[in-house]
């Protein structure tokens, strides 16, 4: 205990010791060897009100909780060839005394290196992706459309998770990369491959391997092609053989190319991928194969910062592929959040209900998140998104989209608008079929102050969407009239001496019908639910920040979270938080 | 560029051939699961009269706005033998209702007239028709005894000098098949045994039962009625092996196997008890217990089937009933 005590303080004093410094620099062992890292701590109060039951006595309205943690990096370099890394994190929940609230674990650990000046590998923890069809980290829902403030505190969940912004996927396995040049026909050859265990055997079932690669043939600056090949597959042989049946097998194949043409500054592109899959489950005594395909062709023309791409997508009803349709958060029953897990209603009892899941409880709840590849299609909800759930990937959709786009380059501003249309190439229970519109925007604007010791700069950004889904149908059970909107404004005052002000309001509504999927085990639709959606979140938040230096930073933050996600669900939470983080 | 535009050309043609399974739609129909239910098509019956002793079979016909639970369930206004036939679809028709002449509940039909009434489970809606049997269906099988044909004089029979004893053929009620059964009755507060019948092979001319060697093929089926008040039977069936053909069943040295039927396994009225001889166990005192034989079944050397009537000597008045006792290879019977 005493020793355990010893260390931590012991790192606290170094990261203290950092913070009070320019931190950029990783803490230098020896030449060969050096430390690097990753700090927060986090302190978080909330307050419930339950908007729709004032009188409610059931539901604890105050919470609050915090931890330390570190994430402790030693690189190795052995060789010019070869590098070493490993990660610790030891995390401390506040109030967890005596180091009852301490946890170590291992996050990252892996070798990569060279191989005869030619062949690059890494064996061990890998990020890893391929194309939106084949192997791709898709954002959760919003993400992409949250004003900053909001944004900064979902990252802390990214971070854990290993999500990044170059939608990557965090397994374990091996990869390898290899180029070859030539001088006549093609110019370049650069080959991936991966092998990676999703699931291994310790447990009842077989284990399950993903493997695949990637061929990069450039011809010229002005076309290339590309294969891709992943099989997700379970190794038969590995099961135990008293173990109920359950086997998966899901290879995909696609081809894309690449070509631009630069006529006076005008760059017109078009781009293309398109593949097959085939998928085969067997679930004790059931069983199913599928097989489908898909196209994706965009052609855009850019001209100094401006930019229009047309896209055209179609992805077949049954056009499976696990890494590529795994969702970050699932939406079933039982992910429930922690905070306020559950709600008292205003029923002859005051029964407790579970708290459903909110965008509030997203920007925040990291348990709440996927980080394994999942065989079948997860669930989803159709207000949050109902055009592309599974991202570009998402099956049954045929869609045409438009955007038009303002690249910042040296200007101050940047906007990106986009319009689409489409709709489901098979419809679910009835041969109608599914019509979807959308829109969404995204614009940044920077205001600069010169001659001003109050105020370097002003950001402000303005992002939103609209979905509208509908399905027509001489009965009413088949008619689906949904629609979907989400605003944000953000304004960032960027102060002198480090410090800023961040404000930004979220809304979400929702309001109309739909009807909901249900599917067994194999992945076949078996049922329907219809619904009535009638949903609004409100999200406000405040933040006072200062930059110790671009890596290390200290925040506060207010928010507010007001959402009527259904009569029994009308509740208001208010949150202040205190975050330091650190990178060195 | 050449190049180029044989690349797209050739990435054409391969996705040219990509071909997507053709259905209306996913999943079960909205229709099916939310629509307005409707009668389209009355119940019909494809024939009027039908005879199942030639292996006729009869269907019956309807037809409804969405799919549902359906029931269709065909009475003997004789026998009260009923057939229940059940599905889910927007149709029935000869692949989903034809009738061999079975019965779900016992008794077997007989020659007679029956009711039919088309019920669904979500739907209040009934539909009638009629049918008229004009010869029952043929069992496949070796008929040990159907009862009909009175007491078969190479059988020994046992039983005690109880009270209220009625060990033998009667008609007194409804019978599992045709008019007669095997009634087995009485109280005798000295011993569980109340009355026994043996049949031996030789009953039919045989020092062992014709049938498959097979063990796993063969079924043994028998009807036993429960009557309502009665909580304290318990049939044993035991099948004796002559193992060595000699012509005799050693307790010592060959098998005898054994299926005990006790007041928990059964429900009030006739019921068909169907089990594989393989299934069938070597018990001492209602206990597993070692063969004293090759420990095989054979049911090819079955040189006699007692049928052990007891019960409790301390719990008083006990009666079952049985008929229709038939082997049948793969499978069991369907009455």
């Amino acid at each position: 205990m005493y020793r355990l005590s010893f260390k931590i303080g012991l790192l606290f004093f170094m990261l203290f010791n950092l913070a009070s410094e320019d931190c950029n620099a990783q803490i230098e062992i020896n030449k060969r060897t050096w430390l690097s890292g990753y700090a927060r701590s986090i302190l978080a109060f909330d307050n419930f009100t339950n908007t729709a039951f004032s009188t409610d006595s059931l539901t604890a309205k105050k919470l609050n909780s915090g931890h330390t943690l570190v994430d402790l990096e030693a690189n190795i370099q052995p060789n010019k060839n070869l590098f070493i890394h490993g990660s610790v994190r030891i995390r401390n929940d506040h109030g967890g005394f005596w180091n009852s609230g301490v946890t170590f674990d291992v996050r990252n650990l892996y070798i990569r290196g060279v191989a005869a000046d030619a062949v690059r590998f890494q064996l061990g923890d890998v990020q890893y992706k391929l194309t939106p069809y084949t192997f791709f980290n898709d954002h959760q829902e919003f993400y992409d459309y949250m004003p900053e403030i909001f944004r900064e505190q979902t990252e802390l969940i990214h971070q854990d998770l290993f999500f990044d912004n170059e939608n990557t996927w965090r397994q374990q396995g091996f990869t390898t990369d290899f180029g070859f040049s030539f001088k006549n026909i093609l110019e370049e050859i650069n080959v991936n491959a991966f092998a990676l265990r999703l699931r291994p055997s310790f447990a009842a079932p077989a284990e399950r391997l993903f493997m695949g690669g990637h061929i990069d043939l450039i011809q010229s600056k002005n076309f290339s092609g590309q294969i891709n090949y992943v099989n997700t597959f379970d190794w038969e042989g590995t099961r135990d053989p008293g173990a109920a049946l359950d086997v998966y097998n899901n290879p995909v194949l696609t081809a894309g190319a690449i070509l631009s043409f630069d006529i006076n500054n005008f760059l017109l592109k078009l781009e293309t991928e398109a593949g097959r899959s085939f998928e085969r489950k067997v679930f004790t005594a059931d069983s199913l194969e599928t097989r489908d395909f898909f196209v994706d062709a965009s052609l855009s023309g850019e001209i100094k910062n401006w930019k229009v791409k047309l896209n055209f997508r179609d992805v077949g009803p049954d056009f499976r592929s696990a890494a590529a349709q795994t969702r970050r958060i699932s939406f079933n029953e039982s992910n429930r959040p922690n905070a306020f897990s559950e709600v008292a209603v205003n029923d002859s009892v005051g029964s407790l209900v579970p708290r459903s899941l909110s965008i509030f409880d997203m920007m925040r709840e990291g348990q709440l998140y996927n980080s394994a590849l999942q065989q079948n299609l997860m669930i989803t909800r159709p207000e949050y998104n109902n055009i592309d759930p599974f991202g570009s990937a998402t099956p049954n959709r045929r869609m045409i989209s438009a955007n038009f786009i303002r690249i910042r380059g040296d200007k101050n501003w940047d906007v990106n608008l986009g319009v689409g249309i489409g709709n489901e190439i098979r419809g679910q229970g009835t041969t109608e079929k599914r019509a979807f519109t959308e829109i969404n925007l995204d614009a940044d604007y920077l205001l600069e102050i010169e001659d001003s010791k109050l105020l370097n700069s002003i950001n402000f950004n303005l992002k939103g969407w609209i979905q509208n889904t509908t399905r027509s149908g001489s009965n009413e059970f088949e008619q689906v009239d949904l629609q979907s909107t989400m605003a944000s404004a953000g304004v960032r005052f960027n102060l002198p001496s480090g410090f800023n002000l961040n404000t930004a309001y979220m809304l979400f509504n929702s309001k109309g019908n739909e009807t909901i999927t249900e599917r067994s085990a194999l992945g076949e639709i078996r049922n329907y639910t219809p619904v009535t959606i009638d949903h609004n979140e409100q999200l406000i938040g405040i933040g006072l920040g200062y930059d110790f230096t671009t890596r290390n930073t200290i925040d506060f933050y207010y928010n507010r979270a007001v959402n009527t996600l259904s009569t029994e669900e009308d509740y208001q939470i208010d949150n202040f938080t205190l975050l330091f983080k650190m990178k060195f | 560029m050449k190049k180029i535009i044989a690349f797209f050309v050739i990435s054409s043609i391969l996705f040219s051939a990509c071909e997507r399974e053709q259905l209306d739609f996913e999943g079960p129909a909205l229709q099916d699961l939310f629509g307005e239910f409707g009668i389209l098509e009355d119940l019909s019956v494809s024939q009027s009269e039908v005879d199942f002793g030639t292996g006729e079979m009869v269907h019956f016909e309807a037809s409804f706005t969405k799919s549902l639970d359906w029931v269709i369930e065909i009475t003997g206004q004789n026998s009260g033998a009923v057939k229940q036939i059940t599905g889910f679809s927007n149709a029935i028709d000869a692949t989903n209702s034809s009738w061999p002449g079975d019965a779900t509940i016992l008794p077997i039909f007989g020659q007679e007239p029956c009711s039919v009434v088309l019920s669904f489970t979500a739907e209040e809606e009934t539909q009638n028709a009629s049918l008229s049997i004009t010869s029952v269906k043929s069992n496949v099988g070796y008929l040990i005894s159907d009862f009909e044909d009175g007491f078969n004089q190479e059988w020994n029979q046992f039983a005690q000098s109880g009270a209220n004893m009625s060990f033998g053929i009667r008609d007194e009620f409804q019978s599992g098949q045709g008019n007669f059964y095997f009634d087995m009755g009485g109280e005798v507060p000295w011993d569980w045994l109340i009355g026994l019948l043996d049949i031996p092979a030789s009953a039919y001319g045989e020092t062992t039962f014709p049938l498959t060697g097979s063990a796993d093929d063969l079924y043994f089926n028998v009807m036993i009625y429960k009557p309502d008040s009665i909580i304290n039977e318990l049939i044993l069936f035991q099948f004796r092996e002559d193992e060595d053909l000699d012509g005799f069943h050693s307790s010592q040295s060959e098998d005898m196997y054994s299926i005990e039927i006790s007041n928990q396994n059964l429900e009030p009225g006739w019921q068909l008890i169907s089990i594989p001889y393989s299934e069938t166990l070597s018990l001492v005192n209602g206990a597993p217990a070692p063969a004293n034989g090759n420990s095989i079944h054979d049911p090819d050397k079955i040189h006699m089937i007692s049928v052990l009537m007891l019960a409790d000597p301390n719990s008083g008045y006990s009666r079952t009933a049985m008929d229709y006792m038939i082997f049948t290879t793969n499978g069991p019977l369907r009455p």
